[in-house]
């Protein structure tokens, strides 16, 4: 089967000390022409999910490095590609609940390190689909309007400050996101497995 | 230390029909040869002058220009190979002879990981001698895979931990991500490379 996702548990927690940055910075940063990786076109995305149609959420992401380089440099990985805080939040047309991020392979990375900071929702799930008749891992963002012609393949209910590896490279969505969604990411261009400070 | 996959020789890949390496050929006969590395910018992979110690010599690495092969080549990577790439190209190994920092002969590449994929499929179209050979390295106290454009500056750091000679007009996968090098390049090394952001295992059509 293929690797998903795996909880990192071996890994240590962010200090205070960054978390209060990053959210200060999401907090002093709504402009999302700043973001590191929002495409436009995802801002206006429609997705439908059981037969109803859902504004994707969007998922800006604003820039940690000058802070937490030699940190992650010094207990995570110094191979990184990019240190961030992501914000999601409901999709600007508005079409739904705002409760779904639609099913995409990242713009920006291969492989991630996510670390969640606060959720809306106890019971938001990061779901990875399979499209029928296509392999499971897709070139970068590439995106699936219709969830229910997928095959889910695996899910995860990522627990709050615990570092998660996710090969972003295979389709993948978040459901019953209610609220904020605020998360530290580390993303690798390289197979991060193997070159961790802590394996 | 366990040594992860550097390289596949991909027997099982279809060859790439005559018409497709002649587009290659012309592709790349048809630029002029950059003999400082600021003649020209090619599409897929900028290139620049790069030294590094090897035996205690400074030596400048060959360059690598890369042109593109799209259109032309998409509609028969995607049915014969993968829809999954991101770029299709053909690189052609140089030497920066005009530039003043030029050091003599080099036979080598940098050693370096990849500045715009994490893994290739190569394909040897042209090669001035048979024994031309990718080598694989691992820097001392660093993880064998690397963030992108990442580069070695000298050797005594590095251990070879594979290293392969591509057989001609066959596909070769190449984790581009661990350090490597393309060595003993006498003269021609024309290759034509696939891209790929993705974990190309599972994404073959074949």
């Amino acid at each position: 089967m293929t690797l998903c996702y795996k909880i990192m548990k071996d890994l240590p927690r962010v200090p205070d000390q960054f978390i209060d940055i990053g959210l200060t910075l999401i907090k002093n940063t709504q402009d999302i022409s700043a973001s590191q990786n929002q495409n436009p076109t995802q801002c206006n995305r429609i997705v439908v999910k059981n037969g109803q149609e859902y504004s994707t959420r969007i998922n800006p992401r604003f820039g940690l490095e000058e802070y937490m380089s030699d940190w992650v440099n010094s207990n995570i990985s110094s191979e990184w590609s990019h240190i961030s805080i992501a914000d999601s939040r409901p999709g600007p047309r508005g079409i739904g609940d705002g409760s779904v991020h639609g099913p995409h392979s990242d713009l920006t990375r291969s492989y991630l390190l996510l670390y969640l900071l606060e959720v809306g929702s106890d019971n938001q799930q990061t779901v990875f689909f399979q499209e029928p008749g296509k392999n499971i891992r897709r070139k970068r963002n590439t995106t699936v309007q219709n969830v229910d012609q997928l095959i889910k393949i695996d899910s995860i209910q990522i627990p709050l400050q615990t570092w998660v590896y996710m090969d972003t490279t295979i389709l993948h969505g978040i459901e019953n996101v209610y609220g904020s969604r605020i998360a530290i990411h580390i993303g690798f261009d390289c197979d991060p497995l193997g070159v961790f400070v802590v394996n | 230390m366990q040594i992860p996959l550097c390289y596949k020789v991909m027997s099982h890949l279809p060859p790439l029909p005559d018409e497709y390496v002649q587009y290659a050929l012309d592709t790349v006969a048809s630029r002029k040869i950059p003999k400082t590395p600021d003649q020209h910018i090619p599409e897929q992979n900028p290139i620049s002058e790069v030294f590094f110690k090897r035996n205690g010599e400074t030596l400048m690495a060959r360059g690598n220009p890369r042109y593109s092969l799209e259109p032309f080549f998409n509609d028969w990577i995607n049915d014969n190979i993968t829809e999954e790439w991101n770029q299709i190209g053909v690189a052609n190994s140089i030497l920066f002879d005009e530039s003043p920092n030029y050091t003599g002969d080099s036979y080598c590449s940098s050693l370096h990981s990849d500045k715009t994929r994490s893994y290739a499929l190569f394909y040897v179209i042209a090669q001035s001698n048979s024994d031309q050979e990718t080598v694989f390295w691992k820097e001392h106290n660093k993880s064998i895979y690397r963030k992108r454009a990442t580069i070695a500056t000298d050797q005594k750091n590095l251990e070879k931990i594979d290293s392969v000679v591509c057989p001609m007009k066959t596909w070769v996968f190449i984790n581009t991500s661990i350090l490597h090098s393309a060595e003993n390049i006498r003269g021609t090394r024309t290759v034509v490379h696939v891209s790929l952001d993705c974990d190309p295992f599972g994404v073959f059509v074949k």
